[in-house]
């Protein structure tokens, strides 16, 4: 359990986190979303004792960062970049997390071959990619076994292989019980990762619910239907209050309200359905949606210069 | 390199604290920094190029005190003060160590590992501090030894020493040695750049000495026998000039205790 509490970072006049109140559960996946710049790295380093909030505070299993005992039993964390010196080799660097919390030597060969690192264990960390970074910052975060992870943008710099792999492990330390925050500002990676969602914009929170009800509360949705008698049912439809189009091909696109009637007016109605399909909303739709395209740092189009002056 | 796929196997789950005790988790801090500075090559190679400078300087300073005395200049002396007057420079090479202790995690990033670990941050400083004071003491000593073996070989009958002046000269050596260390790393720690660091500590042991008595401001020239480098001269040498022993390992405690005050704050109030 991670309990936020009106965490608030202020650099100055400008608030990178602002009144953050949240409680990240254990057992799920918990996926904490926003645009680059919108305060996640530094929400997460207030966490994890790195940074000092200017206001609020940060509990893990109910304790201050900093007043937990051997904290790596706790809370594991990979955080972007380099973790360790690169004359180290792995198994050294692994080696001195380990003792640092008293923890069994023999974790490192374990958690070295839990990432795929056990071939280069001996090799420097100034060698490593991105990707093998990557996993040895999680291989470093599975060390002291905890029951809480947080992990920034973990699936950066891995290959698909990589990435599949990651998203799996998430899942199952989450089954085990264990509390996983995760944060990404790629949304579809989050659409198949995670069951919670927390969103923040410009350090404000803005959702924090279940992917399931964020999907199916925002959005307009829309339905495909397939029928013999097309013309007819579309007045069915109509009639129940919903809009419907007729594609090139014999389909109506309906959208409106009480599109799960669908089935049972057709039922009703006698008409033979060949095809329903509800369309799902993306949860890009949905973000979008929730932030209003509120992005700290928007884009122009390439191909329009400002004029010399 | 392969991938894998499975997770851990799923088990109970771990328990919420350590039942581990208080003075278990100074000596895990300390085993720690151990860890990462016996874990990278270029503290080797320092340690190295600080042995090898000192093995050349007394050599050469033995060979020069022969040759002036063959040819009748009063230039003997006890081959431990060559040593002790190589080491005086040749030391950087060891307080470089220091410096990287924590410049390098701040440069690469693994300052974030090191605070995640261990959050206390006064843990952090001493741990780091009780690793490089030892390395110096030890390697402080060796030096002197060496130094000493090399400057009577040269010097021959212009070097003859006692063993006392031999012994204070390694009883210093290590005491100051580690002292100037702890210094120079809590300098570190509120510097946080190398180069930054560097410089200070080039200004404050070596520059400042020469520089205040320029100003020709009496109380600055005095001043100058309170810099580090003084007291450490004091030490390594048993001399009652400006001041005694005692004097000098408090001036030089001050200093190292004044790195880590300012270090520990820097810590302690600065986001990473």
């Amino acid at each position: 359990m991670i309990e936020l509490d009106g965490l608030t970072k202020a650099y100055g006049s400008k608030k990178a986190v602002d009144n953050l109140t949240v409680n990240i559960r254990p057992g799920m996946v918990t996926g904490f979303l926003g645009p680059n710049g919108a305060g996640k790295s530094t929400t997460m380093r207030m966490v994890l004792g790195l940074d000092r909030p200017t206001a609020g505070r940060a509990r893990i299993t109910g304790r201050r960062y900093v007043d937990l005992v051997d904290p790596l039993r706790t809370v594991g964390a990979v955080l972007d970049g380099r973790a360790g010196h690169p004359g180290q080799s792995a198994r050294s660097h692994l080696l001195g997390i380990a003792r640092s919390n008293g923890l069994a030597p023999g974790r490192v060969p374990a958690v070295l071959e839990t990432v795929g690192l056990g071939a280069v264990a001996n090799k420097r960390l100034g060698t490593f990619s991105l990707g093998m970074t990557q996993r040895l910052g999680i291989a470093g975060a599975l060390l002291g076994d905890p029951a809480v992870l947080l992990l920034d943008e973990p699936v950066n710099g891995l290959d698909p292989d990589g990435v599949l792999w990651i998203r799996g492990l998430m899942r199952s330390l989450a089954a085990q019980g264990r509390t996983v925050l995760v944060s990404s500002h790629l949304l579809s990676e989050m659409q198949d990762t995670a069951d919670h969602l927390v969103l923040i914009s410009r350090g404000r929170l803005v959702a924090d619910e279940s992917m399931a009800t964020l999907l199916a509360k925002r959005s307009a949705r829309a339905a495909t239907v397939r029928t013999p008698q097309g013309p007819a049912f579309a007045a069915v439809l109509e009639r129940a209050g919903m809009s419907v189009t007729t594609g090139a091909e014999p389909a109506l696109h309906v959208t409106g309200e009480g599109l799960e009637e669908i089935g049972a007016l057709a039922f009703e109605h006698g008409h033979r359905l060949d095809e329903l399909s509800f369309r799902r909303p993306s949860l890009e739709e949905a973000y979008l949606d929730l932030t209003g395209g509120d992005l700290e740092y928007t884009s122009r189009p390439v191909g329009s210069p400002e004029e010399p002056t | 390199m392969s991938s894998t796929r499975t997770a851990p196997a799923p088990g109970r789950l771990p328990a919420m604290t350590s039942e581990r005790g208080r003075a278990h988790r100074w000596g895990s801090a300390i085993a720690f920094e151990w860890t990462k500075l016996t874990g990278v090559r270029s503290t080797l190679w320092l340690v190295l190029a600080g042995t090898l400078l000192t093995l050349g300087g007394t050599l050469l300073i033995g060979a020069s005190a022969r040759a002036s005395g063959e040819n009748g200049f009063a230039t003997a002396a006890p081959a431990p003060l060559f040593a002790v007057q190589t080491i005086s420079f040749t030391q950087v090479a060891v307080l470089l160590v220091a410096v990287f202790a924590f410049t390098a995690e701040y440069s690469n990033g693994s300052i974030r590992t090191t605070l995640l670990s261990v959050p206390g941050r006064g843990r952090v400083l001493i741990a780091k501090s009780v690793v490089l004071a030892a390395m110096s003491v030890v390697i402080g000593s060796a030096l002197v030894l060496l130094g000493t073996l090399a400057a009577s070989a040269a010097a021959a009958e212009y070097g003859t020493f006692t063993g006392a002046q031999l012994g204070h000269a390694v009883l210093g050596t290590a005491v100051s040695l580690a002292l100037t260390s702890v210094f120079v790393l809590g300098v570190a720690a509120a510097l946080r750049s190398t180069a930054g660091t560097i410089l200070t500590m080039f200004v404050v042991l070596y520059a400042l000495s020469s520089v205040l008595p320029i100003f020709g401001q009496g109380w600055l020239t005095d001043l100058g026998a309170y810099l580090p480098g003084t007291a450490a001269g004091v030490l390594v040498t048993d001399a009652a000039d400006p001041y005694g022993s005692a004097t000098a390992l408090a001036v030089l405690a001050g200093w190292a205790g004044a790195g880590l005050g300012v270090g520990y704050l820097a810590l302690r109030y600065r986001d990473v």
